[in-house]
């Protein structure tokens, strides 16, 4: 008979020891099989184990940041010509009101809005060649994040879960923080047509402090003491129904739920909770300093839940890229909120080891165009713009393709969306063309019949 | 094992294919010629993106065999033997239109010359094997005539040993099943395990006490199919299976592009649905209805109103932005493709977009041939849709007798054929292809299209005549899953080459007679199937048969099956006494805005108590929480079948939700109206309202023995937990 305190006692021994104890073999790898988040074997050696992506909403422009365009200072004020979906046909080319500097070893040239970020340069491989699809915000967005705008698709996030498992099983193996609600909104991490246990679990929303975040059902209503008793009365419950139906994996999977959701409760909350920090790393990441607060406190929760094992982890900044006037206000503003957290969060996953195997991604939906619009913006760019990759067995201090000589088009190794996601994936150790999902009579992947992955940015 | 059977019958094939047709006598001097100038050309400079050992092949041309030189590309022949002026290789070697090949470097203008004299030799090429096309070989129309699911469904007799088990034909189809491999079929199950089967399958909700009651009690001979004839005479029964049909629908109340334009007159659909399930409208026309009831006769206006929500079908589409998308048009005709054929036939015609189906003898102009016939018909998005999505215009709605109006469909002024457009991109156009259906399921018999109108009525005809060797056999199959948790054919949307094959074949095509026998009856269908012996199995474990069959393949014990979202939700409230048993007037999108957005109505869970299959189904917004996290179909895709996932967020949610615990403390409350009671009586009536069964001796014992420790600190606390935890178990989601 399976007591309550024996129950309190076998799960202290760590997720799937009572549920396997006592069966044999075949029975315990039908119970195995369903856990579909148990860690999975790439297609080949991975370089990075788990990812982190700084998501930029609305198109951060490349050609005042990551895309250095000597030429674009020196044509100042020539008319473009553009076609197709480029946009801004017969406006003038508008230099960027900022400097470049070379920086780290390598000499990368990075904007000097990023006095922190610029100091992990040797890290960074720079992405100088994306091009996408569409120049609007919710097909491009719906894109980078599931590699198809007008259908339903699995996010990027959860085909790498599909494909990997997950690292902890205290914790989602897919987290997003401060996602969007439009662009896309929930199908930018959702499952779609792949089990729901592939979905993200989301923490707060854009347009909510980070702080202020919570994920749903989390507390409960009980005292520790009460719903530790209501638990063991529920799991004697299921654990009976298990033994009257002696072979049953999907009861299996519900006493396993429990459990997880029982630790949940406990370690997810704890990696949320960023005052366990030192002080000294809290300040280095700019929490509870203004500007960067916020943000600060997004990639310092996103190192605590990577370093614990959650694979995907996607942080969205909680501010807009889409600078069609107000430039040369904004961008700086824009650039001052994550410089000193990106740069600390570089420089924290070093410090302890992470980062040669935690890959980091920055970029938005696409880039903006090197002419104005109007004296003080730039329009949709998603013919040439730029991200970065560091970290996770990329090669870095190096730019990785090119924009012609003003930044509008991707010329040399254009890198389109779907080859960003055959890249990432090829990185995370798994062959993009070979990551597939029967739906509805064929295979489905993340990158389609798309997708050639860079192995130039590879270390 | 199918994947053998698959591929030993692409190589019985192989001597049928195309490229037989140009087998010639080898030339010594044609080879010659194709060695010494042919061969070491493309090998260095086509087979980078054109050999089967290519990284990426490029526009499906294969030039490292014979037969795929001839068989060409993904936009046709490259190569016409003897007639190098009709071979467009010729044109992009010489770069001459936008495909140009090789494309960085154009090849010498001498071996250029060579090609053209070898395609004058006739192409000459000893190279042997059959066009590798990824390894893959799709199966032809005269090959398809073989395949199980193209043929029309014959009578068979089983043949079992044990005479006195079966009640049913249905039983000894199994039995013989059974027999054959050795297994003994299970006890029946008891009388509560079996109501609370019936009541979830049928009506999906729990029994209440006095259902129980009753049925515990009847003693006559046919107790069970009085509970059956009851329960599918019960407006919850359409509730229910409406539900499952609305799945296959993508039904939802918006369109879910970035301005999520709401539908506010879909629920008229909803509602359309879920009457002709309890009307038991005969399949065949409920199909009808839905493609073409705006060009059936009708016998009175209620009739005609009926006829014209029906076509909401495909209008229900989830609509992508029309700005900046040139293949917009195709896109929505993709998903009336897609609904149709996987709906109804269980066939994937849309990978047909792009190309040749892979696998199935589904060609890009039998696509085409479907899609003309979308294309002359109009979608009658409704006045509101146009509104917020740029470009997509306004377009009006159908109008009822009384005044109100549904979307739908309606003819076009002028039916169009549509070309072939080449990888589906509407830029490159191709031939046109006359409208019509897929020449693998056409007969003699199929109806003909009438040229001036759209075709969709001889569509609806087509899909729904006898001879339509699959449509009926997919219904069955999928009434069959309904009901034991998987089909005979255990892929319900496809039931192609790459899909399963049945489990029980004769049965299967004994049941698809039997439904069109039946006037298309679904409730006929369904209550045949109930009062087999084999559905009123219990699902006891038996080690004997496990091990030979522990998938269940065979039924010798009734799966155990996960309750869908909706059951779950509609249990609780039920159990805790809130649910609201009246079908909803209207939609609870309430004053309906122009745009949804991404955060939609917000959970209406948490405000109303009606079914769930009435609550808003918003595109790209959050669905209502509990339905989303198990597992309800999403509504963007046709979901024939649905996912069981067991995850942390659902336990989370029946121990920590304020609705778990609302509905726990009302359940409770109703607990303590028993006040004559004592404990142990009250713990087996909070078992039968929530389980449908009484607690056993150790239920009884563990819950008092909980209820006194958890009740010092608050004895109504202690009731409600306890009630949480027959909501939240395992039991309570699961039917035996």
């Amino acid at each position: 008979m399976f007591s309550r305190r024996n129950f309190l006692k076998t799960t202290s021994c760590g997720f799937g020891y009572m549920a396997f104890a006592g069966l044999s073999t075949q029975q315990a790898a039908a119970a195995a099989y369903q856990n579909p988040l148990a860690p999975k074997a790439g297609h080949f050696p991975a370089r990075a184990k788990r990812i982190i992506f700084l998501c930029m909403r609305g198109g951060p422009t490349h050609v005042d940041t990551f895309d250095y365009k000597p030429a674009l200072y020196r044509d100042h004020g020539r008319t473009v010509s553009v076609q197709g979906t480029e946009r801004g046909n017969g406006r003038t080319l508008l230099k960027s009101p900022w400097r470049f500097i070379p920086s780290g070893q390598s000499g990368l040239p990075i904007s000097e809005l990023f006095p922190h970020l610029s100091r992990q340069a040797d890290d960074i491989c720079l992405l100088n060649s994306l091009n996408t699809t569409v120049p609007n915000h919710p097909q491009s967005f719906l894109q980078l994040h599931t590699g198809e705008f007008r259908f339903t698709r699995p996010s990027m996030g959860s085909w790498i879960i599909y494909g990997l498992g997950s690292e902890n099983q205290n914790l989602p193996g897919y987290v997003t923080v401060s996602p969007p609600a439009d662009l896309g909104g929930a199908q930018n991490y959702g499952n779609a047509f792949l089990p729901a246990s592939y979905q993200a679990t989301r923490i707060g929303e854009q347009g909510t402090a980070v702080q202020q975040a919570r994920v749903g059902n989390l507390s409960s209503p009980l005292s520790q003491a009460a719903q530790r008793r209501q638990l063991d009365l529920l799991q004697e419950m299921n654990q009976e129904l298990l033994q009257r139906s002696q072979v049953n994996p999907d009861i299996e999977g519900v006493i396993n739920s429990y459990e997880l959701g029982f630790r949940m409760q406990t370690s997810l909350p704890e990696l949320m909770d960023i005052s366990r920090e030192a002080q000294r790393t809290k300040d280095m990441y700019g929490v509870g300093a203004g500007q960067t607060n916020d943000f600060g406190t997004q990639c310092l929760m996103a190192r605590r839940l990577s370093e614990a094992g959650v694979r995907f982890v996607e942080v969205c900044h909680n501010a807009n890229w889409d600078t069609h006037g107000g430039l040369s206000q904004r961008v700086p503003q824009l650039c001052r909120q994550i410089d000193q957290p990106m740069g600390a969060l570089l420089a924290d996953l070093k410090s302890r080891g992470l980062l040669e195997d935690t890959l980091v991604m920055w970029g938005g939906e696409f880039g903006r165009t090197p002419h104005g619009q109007g004296p003080d913006g730039r329009d949709h760019n998603a013919a040439g713009f730029s991200m970065w990759l560091a970290g996770g067995g990329v090669k870095g201090g190096i730019r990785y393709g090119a924009t012609d000589e003003h930044g509008i088009r991707a010329v040399e190794n254009p890198m389109h969306h779907h080859d960003l996601h055959a890249t990432v994936l090829a990185l995370m150790g798994i062959d993009h063309q070979r990551l597939v999902y029967r739906y509805g009579g064929r295979d489905y992947s993340l990158t389609d019949i798309h997708g050639h992955v860079a192995t130039g940015v590879m270390a | 094992m199918k994947m053998q059977c698959v591929l030993s019958a692409m190589l019985g094939f192989a001597l049928m294919s195309p490229a037989a047709v140009y087998a010639q006598p080898k030339s010594t001097k044609g080879v010659e010629f194709f060695e010494a100038k042919i061969r070491p050309v493309l090998v260095s400079q086509c087979f980078e993106c054109h050999s089967a050992k290519s990284s990426k092949i490029k526009g499906g041309l294969l030039l490292d065999s014979k037969a795929g030189v001839l068989a060409g590309g993904d936009d046709g022949p490259i190569v016409v033997p003897g007639k190098p002026n009709q071979s467009r290789i010729i044109n992009f070697l010489r770069h001459e239109g936008t495909n140009k090949m090789p494309p960085k470097n154009k090849l010498p203008d001498s071996v250029i010359q060579d090609f053209v004299e070898w395609i004058a030799m006739g192409a000459p090429d000893p190279r042997e094997g059959t066009n590798p096309n990824k390894g893959y070989k799709t199966m032809t129309i005269e090959e398809a005539k073989s395949f199980w699911a193209f043929q029309l469904p014959k009578k068979t007799e089983p043949i079992v040993k044990n005479a006195a088990w079966g009640k049913t034909p249905i039983d000894r189809f199994l039995l013989a099943k059974m027999e054959s491999k050795g297994l003994t079929p299970v006890a029946d199950a008891d009388r509560h395990t079996l109501l609370r089967r019936i009541h979830f399958d049928l009506v999906g909700l729990p029994p209440t006490l006095d259902d129980i009651d009753v049925f515990v009690n009847d003693k006559s001979a046919n107790a069970v199919e009085k509970l059956i004839d009851r329960l599918l005479a019960s407006p919850h029964y359409g509730e229910r299976w409406g539900r499952h049909w609305l799945d296959l629908a993508r039904y939802a109340e918006s369109n879910g592009n970035a301005d999520n334009v709401p539908f506010p007159q879909a629920y008229r659909y909803r509602d359309y649905v879920i009457e002709a399930y309890n009307q038991d409208a005969p399949y065949d026309q409920f199909i009808r209805q839905q493609i073409a009831g705006d060009l059936l006769p009708a016998k009175d206006a209620k009739e005609k109103d009926r006829n014209l929500t029906a076509t909401g079908l495909l209008a229900l589409t989830s609509k992508p932005r029309a700005q900046n998308n040139p293949d917009f048009k195709y896109d929505l005709i993709a998903d009336q493709i897609d609904v149709t054929t996987r709906a109804v036939l269980a066939m994937s015609v849309m990978c047909a977009r792009c190309h040749d189906h892979k696998f199935d003898p589904i060609s890009t102009k039998d696509y085409y041939s479907m899609a003309g016939v979308f294309d002359s018909s109009i979608m009658l998005f409704g006045n509101n849709a146009g509104k917020g999505a740029k470009g997509a215009k306004a377009t009006g709605y159908h109008t009822l007798s009384d005044g109100s109006q549904v979307m739908g469909v309606r003819d076009a002024v002028n039916a169009t054929d549509v070309s072939v457009l080449i990888r589906g991109e509407a830029k490159q156009v191709g031939a046109k292809v006359a409208r019509g259906f897929p020449k693998v399921l056409v007969t003699e018999a199929s109806p003909k299209i009438n040229r001036a109108k759209s075709g969709r009525l001889e569509m609806a005809e087509w899909l729904t005549a006898k001879e339509n060797p699959l449509t009926a056999r997919v219904a069955v199959n999928r009434i069959w899953m309904h009901l034991f948790g998987q089909g005979l054919v255990r892929s319900p949307d496809n039931f192609g080459s790459l899909g399963e094959t049945p489990t029980h074949p004769e049965l299967l095509d004994y049941l698809a007679i039997r439904f069109i026998e039946n006037g298309w009856s679904t409730k006929k269908m369904i209550k045949e199937i109930m009062l087999t012996r084999a559905y009123q199995l219990s699902g006891k474990h038996d080690a004997a048969n496990y091990k030979i069959d522990p998938d269940t393949m065979t039924l010798w014990r009734m799966p155990t099956r996960r309750l869908e979202a909706e059951a779950i939700r509609d249990a609780v409230l039920t159990v805790s006494g809130k649910l609201n048993r009246e079908p909803l007037k209207g939609t609870m999108l309430g004053q309906v805005p122009k745009k949804l957005g991404k955060k939609g109505p917000g959970d209406v869970t948490d405000t109303s108590n009606h079914r769930s299959v009435y609550l808003a189904m918003v595109r790209g917004a959050p669905l209502p929480e509990i339905l989303a996290l198990f597992d309800v179909a999403n509504p963007n895709l046709v979901v024939a079948q649905r996912e069981v996932t067991t995850v942390p967020a659902q336990a989370l949610f029946m121990v920590n939700s304020p609705f778990a615990s609302a509905h726990a403390k009302t359940f409770a409350q109703r607990l303590q109206a028993y006040s004559s009671l004592d404990d142990a009586a009250k713990v087996n009536v909070a078992y039968l309202i929530a389980l449908g069964r009484p607690a056993s001796a150790a239920d009884t014992q563990r819950a008092l023995a909980y209820l006194r420790e958890a009740g010092t600190s608050g004895e109504n606390q202690a009731w409600t937990n306890f009630c949480q935890t027959l909501l939240a178990s395992a039991e309570f989601r699961y039917v035996q």
